[in-house]
């Protein structure tokens, strides 16, 4: 798994980056995280078993990463729309190709018409040589050396190819067409996936910052590519007007140069292919380079044939070395650049953050859901627990005995004194007895076979139970209560007594509101008229 | 497969907060709590599912009813050790009295951990010796949790006592602190109770602790967007002689802050989404700044910078005096005006206050008549008071748990600075991020803006994990 990145991806990059935006819906967030931690499990991580843990990013997997999380969504796409569906980075390189043999085309057509026609030979002359390398050769290595100084300054100054005039007209015209190529593509997709396709077209153009001079190099290839065409058409067209036709070469000045200065000036521009080149076909000689110097007012009926055919050689290699060379080596060069722009890029832009997060994020779920229980309770309602009594109470006796049943917790700092009088003040009358419960429910029990024992036909035990609000009613303490009942008989007056927490200096302090109505509401449920909860302390005291 | 996901029970008397301790644990607003005790009457699991596996699971249960009965039906027991839970359950199955009781038992019947949860706050009880004791005679791994449901410590040793001489592990479950930190502390303290979920609980961990720093990414983005969104917003209509050019330019500044508002209020709702607000409507403290409205007088006078800060903040930008005064000449609108007027007494006036916040300009002769457009406010305390509302929306809603119980924290008033917000606190290096980020956006320079957002984003993610960790509750003022 170690796929290149190309510019293609690039622009499919950006393409699913469009579609994936959602505009902050919820839902389709939740869809993309679940789908690229997805994707990223069961594809990406398999694939790099080693490197990729869970807790560790490490840079250089980044790009390798996103570049499988594209292959996936490529699939997912194809799997989508059909096999057929296109997606940009499939147009773009269409229209690269397309670019790049219309570009050597024209280079070659261009190249050959302007060397035809600068090597139109009459026969009244011979054609002036300098006027072929000034325009084949010199200018073409005017250009070069201009495209070299550009390339250093924008290098210098990394401003200038993103301002450059050339490159905005040419990739402005490079999005217009892939446009136009992908219409009829386009027009089976959505409209949010046409918008998308745009917005990858638009990437050229807006994208700088984060693709840097990457979208520069495809534009300099297709200028390369043009450049070779060119000096090809040059090459061949010449070649063949020199094998078709018989074309005679002669120079002339006027400035008066020596024959042997014209000779040092073109064994200087053969010295790229002398050392290959046997001397007599590299350049003319001396000789000949006098024998072809025309000075029109001296006729040229003296000039020899052979000193006027030796300069082609010449001025093929000239092209040769001084046109076609450069341009293969800057195309090789652009080609390279291109790449490494492509293996520089660390994707660390705001929308592949989002995505490695999506990817590397596990999906946490924590909703709660009911335990279906194995061992089956009938209802949901509170079971029953209510006393038995249904015989309706009878007048109330007049005499009756209070017993206070106080919980084990708090009856050793359960004062006599201050209980007594709290008693007092809630009933009118004093209590005769104060047990403990709530040790083990066998003294419990014991407690009110006691209370039982008290009551006789004429007298009625009354009880008052402490008990702290703040403790929430449980069962236990009901079904207490529910015994008690069965045991004193229904003309017995239950009390809880409700106190709230303890103080170091006291236990008796009013219970809370919430706790009070909680254990109002707990005591009614249980069905007994006789059974009151009872605030011990009121809020003023 | 099953069988090996670890399982902690949540176990206590009633009413003692186990519903919080749950939902705070498995950040699940869904657990219904409530102050009546006995809400919940049937065990409800959280699994916590990462990619699609379950890792571990919480349950919450009802409360003990029958903790003295259930003690002494152990202590009667004959049978074997290990099954003594089965056979409780088998022999009350059909008892309604021990309904709660027998279905509590059930996720420990199948092996779960014991968290076991107690108000700390009150005193210890009978019926709870005899809780933990139940616990203790089941054999399983347990940890105690003390939950304090009101400010009382003075019960906190007694517990703690007690707990030694049954739990593996104690811990103070602090309702006070943000719902994140709690949770990973919380998990964090599991990992003592038993060796062998360990590693269960590291992912589970780690987990979270991604799924948040992930949240608070994405948190950051919105805020960040938001933040460019209003602060580079403007309208602007064309008006005739006719049309009158009061009313227009009245009308623009209405259509402004609501339009302002809505986008802030729109990034506060996305916020909510991440934090998983889908069952609970969670409601702001009622305390809160945020009920203000966000050009509201209270708005600008709590939060953002102070007129110093702001002043250092203009000079930073090495606009020295001058943009220091620009910037204070722009402070109002919107009835902001006698807010900081009012503030900043004779000061404010010396400086020449009274420009309007979002200036309307005529903007010049359009075909059929002059253009007027109020906005973008170019007053950068404007940007601190969208971001101090932002990460004190983000700190509500962290804290969701609490928010909608009965922990009521106190308001804290204003700080000495006249503030209540987060970003008067902040450092001079935070401040220079964000006066950056502000002259970014009316920039054309690609590349900074890129630099600046990228560090705001930087800041303000360390920000919400700050936030996330601490225990303070930001942005609430005292009701005149």
């Amino acid at each position: 798994m170690n796929k290149k990145w190309q510019i293609k991806d690039i622009v499919d990059l950006e393409y699913f980056f469009h579609a994936d935006e959602t505009g902050g819906e919820e839902h389709a967030e939740d869809r993309l995280t679940q789908r690229d931690r997805d994707i990223f499990l069961r594809q990406i991580r398999p694939l790099f078993p080693e490197q990729v843990s869970e807790n560790r990013e490490e840079k250089h997997m980044r790009p390798m990463m996103i570049r499988s999380w594209l292959e996936q969504r490529r699939h997912l796409e194809k799997a989508q729309h059909g096999p057929e569906a296109v997606l940009p980075g499939d147009i773009f390189s269409e229209i690269c190709r397309f670019l790049i043999w219309l570009f050597f085309m024209t280079g070659l057509i261009c190249g050959g018409g302007a060397a035809f026609s600068l090597l139109r030979y009459t026969g009244q002359a011979p054609l002036n040589i300098s006027v072929f390398l000034g325009w084949l050769v010199f200018f073409q290595i005017f250009l070069i050396v201009f495209l070299l100084l550009f390339l250093s300054i924008r290098a210098l100054t990394r401003s200038l190819g993103e301002k450059s005039l050339l490159f905005s007209l040419l990739s402005r015209m490079f999005v217009r067409m892939m446009k136009k190529l992908g219409n009829r593509a386009m027009r089976k997709l959505s409209g949010h996936q046409r918008q998308s396709m745009e917005a990858a077209a638009g990437l050229m153009r807006g994208r700088k910052k984060i693709y840097g001079s990457l979208f520069y190099w495809p534009i300099f290839i297709l200028m390369q590519v043009f450049g070779t065409g060119f000096n090809i058409g040059v090459l061949g067209s010449t070649l063949l007007k020199v094998l078709g036709t018989d074309i005679a070469f002669g120079w002339q000045s006027t400035v008066q140069f020596s024959a042997a200065g014209v000779y040092h000036i073109v064994k200087t521009l053969a010295l790229p292919w002398t050392w290959f080149v046997p001397p007599e076909i590299a350049h003319p000689s001396l000789s000949q380079i006098e024998g072809s110097h025309m000075i029109l007012k001296e006729g040229i009926w003296h000039l020899a044939t052979p000193d006027l055919v030796s300069w082609w050689p010449f001025l093929c290699f000239a092209v040769l070395f001084y046109g076609l060379l450069p341009r293969l080596l800057l195309l090789i060069a652009g080609i390279a650049a291109r790449q490494r722009a492509l293996s520089r890029l660390d994707f660390a832009f705001s929308e592949c953050d989002s995505l490695m997060r999506r990817m590397k994020t596990p999906l946490l779920q924590t909703e709660g859901r009911p335990v279906p229980s194995e061992i089956k309770t009938e209802t949901e309602q509170e079971p029953e627990i209510s006393p038995r009594a249904d015989i309706p109470p009878k007048e109330v006796q007049e005499e009756n005995i209070l017993t206070v049943l106080i919980p084990d917790d708090i009856f050793d700092d359960c004062k006599e004194e201050e209980l007594r009088e709290r008693i007092r003040a809630l009933t009118g009358t004093d209590f005769q007895e104060k047990i403990r419960i709530g040790e083990s429910r066998e003294k419990d029990r014991e407690a009110i076979r006691k209370i039982r024992q008290m009551q006789s036909p004429d007298v009625r035990a009354d009880v008052l139970i402490l008990q702290e609000a703040w403790q929430p009613p449980i069962r236990e303490f009901l079904v207490f209560i529910v015994h008690l009942r069965q045991n004193l008989g229904d003309l017995s007056r239950i009390r809880v007594g409700l106190i709230g927490k303890p103080r170091p200096d006291t236990v008796f302090t009013p219970a809370k509101e919430e706790d009070w109505n909680i254990w109002q509401q707990k005591l009614r449920t249980l069905g007994d008229p006789r059974l009151h909860p009872e605030r011990l302390v009121s809020h003023e005291t | 497969m099953k069988r090996n996901v670890p399982e902690f029970a949540i176990v206590g008397h009633p009413n003692e907060g186990k519903s919080s301790v749950v939902s705070t644990l498995a950040e699940d607003d869904s657990v219904r709590v409530s102050p009546t005790p006995g809400e919940t009457i049937v065990c409800q699991t959280f699994p916590v599912i990462i990619d699609g596996q379950e890792i571990i699971r919480f349950t919450d249960t009802p409360g003990f009813q029958n903790p003295i009965r259930t003690l002494e039906w152990m202590h009667a027991y004959k049978g074997s050790d290990e099954l003594i839970v089965h056979v409780f359950r088998e022999t009350h199955a059909d008892d309604p009295e021990f309904r709660d009781d027998v279905e509590l038992f059930s996720p420990i019947a199948k092996g779960a951990g014991i968290i076991y949860v107690v108000d700390g706050s009150r005193p210890l009880r009978k019926t709870d010796k005899a809780e933990m004791e139940v616990l203790r005679l089941t054999g399983r791994p347990r940890m105690a949790v003390i939950n304090c449901k009101e400010d009382e410590t003075e019960y906190i040793e007694q517990w703690k006592g007690e707990f030694r001489k049954h739990f593996n592990s104690v811990r103070m479950f602090n309702a006070h602190r943000a719902t994140y930190a709690e949770r990973i502390e919380l998990l964090e303290t599991l990992k003592s109770i038993d060796q062998d979920w360990h590693p269960a609980l590291v992912q589970v961990i780690s987990a979270f602790k991604k799924d948040w720093e992930n949240r608070n990414m994405q948190t950051v983005d919105i805020i960040c967007t938001m933040l460019a969104d209003c602060l580079t917003y403007s309208v602007s209509r064309n008006f005739t002689e006719k049309t009158g050019e009061d009313v227009l330019r009245k009308n623009l500044r209405e259509e402004y802050s609501q339009a302002v508002g809505k986008m802030e209020k729109q990034a506060h709702q996305r916020i909510r989404k991440l934090f998983r607000h889908n069952i609970f409507n969670c409601e702001l403290p009622a305390h809160s700044i945020l009920h203000e409205d966000l050009f509201n007088e209270k708005t600008w006078q709590f939060l953002g910078l102070t007129r110093g800060q702001l002043i250092t903040a203009a000079g930073l930008t090495g606009g020295a005096l001058g943009a220091a005064l620009d910037v204070a000449a722009h402070g109002l609108t919107f009835g902001v005006f006698t807010a900081i007027g009012g503030l900043a007494g004779a000061g404010w006036a010396a400086f020449g206050g009274g420009k309007n916040l979002a200036k309307a300009k005529v903007k010049g002769i359009h075909l059929g008549g002059q253009q007027i457009r109020v906005g973008p406010l170019d007053n950068i305390q404007f940007l601190y008071i969208l971001l101090d509302r932002a990460l004190i929306f983000y700190s509500h809603i962290i804290n969701w748990a609490h928010g909608r119980r009965d922990y009521l924290p106190a308001p804290v008033s204003k700080n000495e600075s006249g503030k209540a917000g987060i970003i008067s606190q902040w450092d001079d290096s935070s401040r220079r991020i964000c006066t950056a980020f502000f002259s970014a956006l009316r920039s054309s320079d690609d590349a900074a803006a890129d630099r600046a957002r990228k560090e705001m984003k930087k800041m303000l993610a360390e920000a919400l994990q700050k936030i996330s960790t601490s225990e303070r509750r930001y942005g609430l003022v005292m009701k005149e």
